[in-house]
């Protein structure tokens, strides 16, 4: 009788699967960045969670000003974007919450693409591809006052594309 | 006729009461008895009885046990499309258990991408002043990714192309020109 028990209920771990594949392209690139906050009652000074459609929306409302930012906009599927102050939180428990974060998403199979290490900045770049493709891309950095921001970004957009949008942001076209 | 006054072959006239005989014997018994007064009573007596016979609906035969009388005597039995499917229920309670299983599931997993498939997309409307926030939104958000995106690519195109993998390769290539050049000497 175990035997018979079995086949249905390996169909139904067979269509679970399937169905979970089929979502899997356009939610691998997201990532909970509210599980990222750990500091639990530093509150959240800038928060961004914008959807496919409201991003569509806004790329039409930009074609006809800036085309290239347009462009870009119709590549991503979802913008999330958290910021908080972390300057009363001692420094090594901001380390040591940087390395939570980052093994988070290495372990979420996120690849690290860039680390900045500078006097003023630290910022670290993951991107994941699915099937070659990028699937979204995910950036923290935090500044010498502890301002941390952590983006989410889910789409198939690549560093290029947001580099091109430097004098739209007024910062100097660095593309050789 | 086994009557003191008739000599008719009441076989016949039982036959032909019963619809069972010849057409000939039928015929000269509906002549017979429009002549015998005595033959047609009898007659009439025995297609009563027919008719009593022929009214009672044969009961029907679980199958069951036609399929043992079949069997007893040697007759296969015609098999149907269902047949088999049927026996597959009533023979095997497991199978059929295990087969309902995986229709009502694959059912359910139908039916949901169905309604996946057919649901009407929600109408959201969005206010001009909530477009304009998500613009600003995005912009901030694009205007803080920027700066690191321009710095990662500055710092892979200066301190690592430039710096580190250049200098090795040209000084590779360098090395192999000279000795194009000797052997061209």
């Amino acid at each position: 009788m175990r035997h018979y028990i079995l086949l249905p209920l390996c169909l139904v771990i067979f269509l679970y699967s399937v169905n979970a594949q089929d979502e899997m392209p356009e939610q691998s690139g997201f990532i909970a960045l509210e599980e990222l906050s750990l500091f639990k009652d530093i509150e959240t000074s800038l928060e961004v969670q914008i959807g496919e459609s409201m991003i569509a929306l806004v790329a039409s409302t930009a074609e006809k000003d800036s085309p290239e930012f347009a462009r870009v906009l119709r590549k991503l599927k979802q913008l999330r974007s958290f910021s908080f102050d972390l300057s009363a939180i001692p420094r090594n428990k901001i380390d040591e919450y940087l390395e939570q974060v980052n093994t988070r998403l290495l372990n979420e199979r996120w690849e690290i693409v860039y680390r900045m290490r500078e006097p003023e900045t630290t910022a670290n770049i993951y991107m994941k591809t699915v099937a070659g493709e990028v699937a979204g891309m995910t950036i923290y950095s935090i500044d010498r006052n502890d301002q941390v921001i952590l983006i989410n970004i889910v789409g198939s957009v690549s560093l290029e594309d947001i580099s091109q949008l430097a004098e739209q942001f007024g910062l100097p076209d660095i593309s050789p | 006729m086994n009557t003191p006054t008739c000599s008719f072959d009441e076989e016949k006239l039982v036959g032909a009461a019963y619809r069972d005989g010849t057409i000939a014997d039928r015929i000269r018994v509906f002549f017979h008895t429009k002549r015998c007064k005595e033959c047609a009573s009898i007659f009439r007596e025995y297609r009563q009885t027919a008719n009593t016979f022929d009214s009672i609906k044969p009961e029907k035969c679980p199958p069951t046990v036609t399929d043992r009388v079949r069997k007893r005597i040697g007759i296969k039995k015609e098999k149907s499309f269902f047949d088999p499917v049927l026996d597959f229920i009533f023979y095997r309670p497991a199978y059929a258990v295990s087969g309902t299983a995986v229709v009502v599931v694959l059912a359910v997993f139908l039916a949901f991408q169905l309604t996946d498939l057919y649901s009407p997309e929600p109408d959201v409307y969005y206010s001009d002043a909530e477009i304009r926030q998500a613009q600003e939104d995005i912009e901030k958000t694009f205007a803080m990714i920027v700066p690191v995106v321009q710095n990662a690519q500055l710092h892979v195109r200066d301190d690592i192309i430039r710096s580190q993998l250049l200098p090795p390769v040209q000084h590779s290539v360098e090395k192999t020109n000279q000795l194009f050049i000797k052997g061209l000497q």
